[in-house]
């Protein structure tokens, strides 16, 4: 309950730190004195983003790429050896469709009504008669599967994103979709439907999974791009994706993260 | 209730066992690829960009391991802060659980371990019964940092040692695990190019001894390669080099664009057809695409370089950058410069320190195919696929590849530079010649 409490804290602050105009802000081009040896004047690059806290965020991304390596990482290794991928995939369906409720509240604020009435059909779909949401029988029925948390409502109401910030194992976000987790996790725990959440603190082995999970189906990486300048590309794309994700268009149905290619 | 809870039990885990997928080598299906060759793009620019439609491609099974290993830095050597993560030398390997013939394979340029190129390669020779083992580019910043021995890569023949050291002590690393029968060696654009230098100092030193050595689509010549690759971008950007930030831009809104109007573009193997598709890119975009890439990679490689070897290139000789300090202007200064710039400014000047009688042209010569054509005239065991529209080629380096390989090497009329890698067909070649 402490937890819920705390998160709720933290989303009302952000929200309102947010809300105040550090989003208001529009980004003026990097500030960055013109290193020496480099002879160019520094001038708006393509790749900058709103970033005042870069020092603390890059030192972010480097716990973030040792936690991984050292933490996450094995454990999927283990979890991959364990469980045979078929499995896998259930188990990762089995999320996605608990994650569907998410998705649903927040097409309802944002006012997709056909969307939403999509999502709850393959909630119904998948929880009633793909065995409580393990095989996806939704998708091959026709009805696609979206995405939308907090952060893309807020986004879709006029909220800019604000500054880029890097979240202590979580990765790559922005000061809006920060708040938007908060907010999603919070609601998720205390309007609690289904009693999914109650089941979840009553058996951690799920929540656990459920993390597991989450770090299997995301194929990415820390320092395996080839570029040094993996930071910078990580916040060009987030950045960009997550201004398409919240510009009130509808998004593109979602297909499996982990691309088999071929 | 408990008797059927354990009944559930038990064949849950009989399930679960018979799931366990068993690879068996199928080098002969490989071989005999069904229906004949069409590659749908005559536009080489296309091809590249677009690579073969999904219907084209190989069928590989699903869930092939791949098991990533590392080793140490050589020569304990003292890794800078800024590049801290680039402590061990990485590699992967997709391992037979019985004795087996051996595949290196050697990524393209600024192409790492884990590209989705070598994992292709590697998927493919590990159907065709290889232990297929992944081996970064000398220009993959883990590789320039961990096993290079001067961090400046593209001076062939320090490109081709450090391989070479690099192949034996990886072998010795295989070897405590798995029974090896014989090496073989691959490699894709820049990788092919190193495999043909690899191979000709095996040819000398005996230290490995690979069965069959096969090129896909490599240069002929770096320096001339890397002048078509700077060109494409510089010659097809509207306004010159001042105006990549504008034309970033406009290429990622044009994306935006595509999926906001969800015109049938869906994600998935077939998403760059599909983008293809909806936009009609003219050549020239295509080629801005590419030559975009290439001085991605370009940076990556300098940035690098200069890091390890305090040329004060893109960084001040006596500037210490740290976890935290920003690289954002290196990464502007180094998308400004080409390769050949690279060439000129870095690699130049800092191999003539070591080798003061060193003439620019001797460089530029040795990086080259043709400074080995001799040997690759004469050897049996090295072989080429590659496409005669390959982007990359210089007019006349197509002849000399067929004058040079002769009968051992295949030809494929259309595919760009590694556009069609994927097509069951060509697919069939490299595993045919490895099979030999």
């Amino acid at each position: 309950m402490t937890r819920i409490a705390s998160l709720c804290r933290l989303a009302t602050t952000l929200l309102t730190l947010c809300l105040l105009g550090g989003c208001a802000s529009t980004y003026q081009g990097p500030v960055v004195a013109s290193a020496d040896g480099v002879d160019e004047a520094a001038r708006p690059s393509f790749i900058a983003v709103d970033d005042p806290w870069e020092g603390m965020n890059r030192n972010l991304y480097a716990f973030n790429a040792l936690a991984d390596r050292w933490v996450l990482l094995p454990v999927v290794d283990v979890y991959t050896d364990v469980v045979p991928w078929p499995f896998r995939d259930r188990i990762s369906d089995f999320f996605a469709n608990i994650g569907s409720l998410t998705t649903f509240a927040n097409q309802i604020l944002q006012l997709k009504f056909k969307p939403a009435f999509e999502t709850a059909m393959r909630f119904g779909a998948n929880s009633l008669l793909g065995m409580f949401g393990f095989v996806d029988i939704a998708t091959p029925m026709g009805l696609p599967r979206y995405q939308e948390d907090f952060g893309q409502t807020l986004g879709y109401w006029g909220v800019h994103g604000g500054p880029y910030l890097v979240l202590p194992i979580l990765g790559p976000s922005n000061v809006r979709d920060t708040a938007g987790l908060a907010a999603d996790t919070a609601a998720f725990a205390v309007v609690d439907p289904f009693g999914a959440s109650s089941i979840q603190s009553k058996y951690p082995a799920i929540m656990a999974t459920d993390i597991v999970n989450a770090r299997y189906i995301q194929p990415f990486r820390y320092f395996e791009s080839g570029s040094p300048f993996e930071y910078d590309l990580v916040r060009f794309v987030y950045t960009k994706k997550r201004q398409v994700e919240s510009s009130g268009v509808q998004p593109l149905p979602v297909t499996s993260e982990r691309s088999s290619d071929p | 209730m408990r008797i059927a809870a354990n009944g559930l039990l038990l064949l849950l885990v009989l399930v679960l066992a018979a799931c366990h997928p068993a690879f068996k080598p199928e080098a002969e299906r490989l071989m005999t690829p069904e229906g004949a060759h069409a590659f749908p793009f005559r536009n080489a620019f296309v091809a590249t960009v677009v690579g073969s439609p999904a219907a084209d491609r190989v069928v590989l099974p699903e869930g092939i391991p791949i098991e990533q290993r590392t080793l140490p830095v050589i020569d304990d050597r003292t890794v800078p802060r800024v590049l801290w993560y680039e402590n061990r030398f990485r590699y992967s390997i997709a391992a037979q659980s019985g004795k087996a013939p051996l595949v290196f394979i050697i990524g393209g340029t600024n192409a790492g371990y884990s590209n989705r190129l070598s994992t292709y390669l590697q998927q493919l020779f590990f159907t065709a019964g290889f232990h297929a083992v992944s081996i970064s580019s000398p220009t993959f910043p883990n590789f320039m940092v961990t096993a290079s021995t001067t961090s400046v890569p593209g001076w062939t023949a320090q490109d081709a040692a450090d391989l070479y050291h690099m192949m034996q002590r990886v072998l010795a690393d295989v070897r405590q695990r798995v029974e090896v029968s014989d090496v073989s060696l691959t490699g894709y654009s820049l990788g092919g190019w190193h495999s043909a230098f690899v191979a000709a100092l095996d040819h000398q030193q005996q230290a490995i001894g690979f069965h069959r050595v096969l090129l896909i689509n490599p240069p002929v010549s770096l320096y001339r390669s890397s002048q078509v690759l700077d060109d494409m971008l510089v010659k097809n950007l509207p306004g010159g080099i001042d105006n990549l930030d504008a034309f970033v831009r406009n290429v990622v809104n044009r994306l935006v664009e595509l999926y906001r109007e969800n015109r049938g573009v869906t994600f998935g193997q077939d998403m760059l057809f599909d983008a293809y598709r909806a936009l009609r890119p003219t050549e020239d975009q295509l080629a801005a695409v590419i030559g975009a890439v290439f001085r991605l990679a370009s940076a990556n490689i300098a940035f690098t370089a200069d890091v390890m070897s305090h040329s004060g290139y893109l960084v001040p000789k006596d500037r210490e950058l740290r976890i935290s300090t920003s690289l954002t202007p290196y990464f502007d200064a180094g998308m400004r410069r080409g390769f050949i710039q690279y060439f000129e400014e870095l690699l130049y000047p800092y191999y003539r320190q070591h080798y003061p009688t060193l003439t620019r042209q001797q460089i530029i010569d040795a990086a080259s195919l043709e400074s080995i054509a001799p040997f690759l005239s004469q050897a049996a065991n090295v072989g080429l696929v590659t496409s005669k529209d390959d982007i990359i080629l210089a007019p006349g380096d197509v002849d000399f590849l067929q004058r040079t390989f002769g009968d051992r090497a295949t030809f494929f009329d259309y595919g760009g530079h590694c556009g069609s890698m994927m097509d069951a067909h060509v697919a069939a070649a490299y595993v045919r010649f490895m099979m030999q």
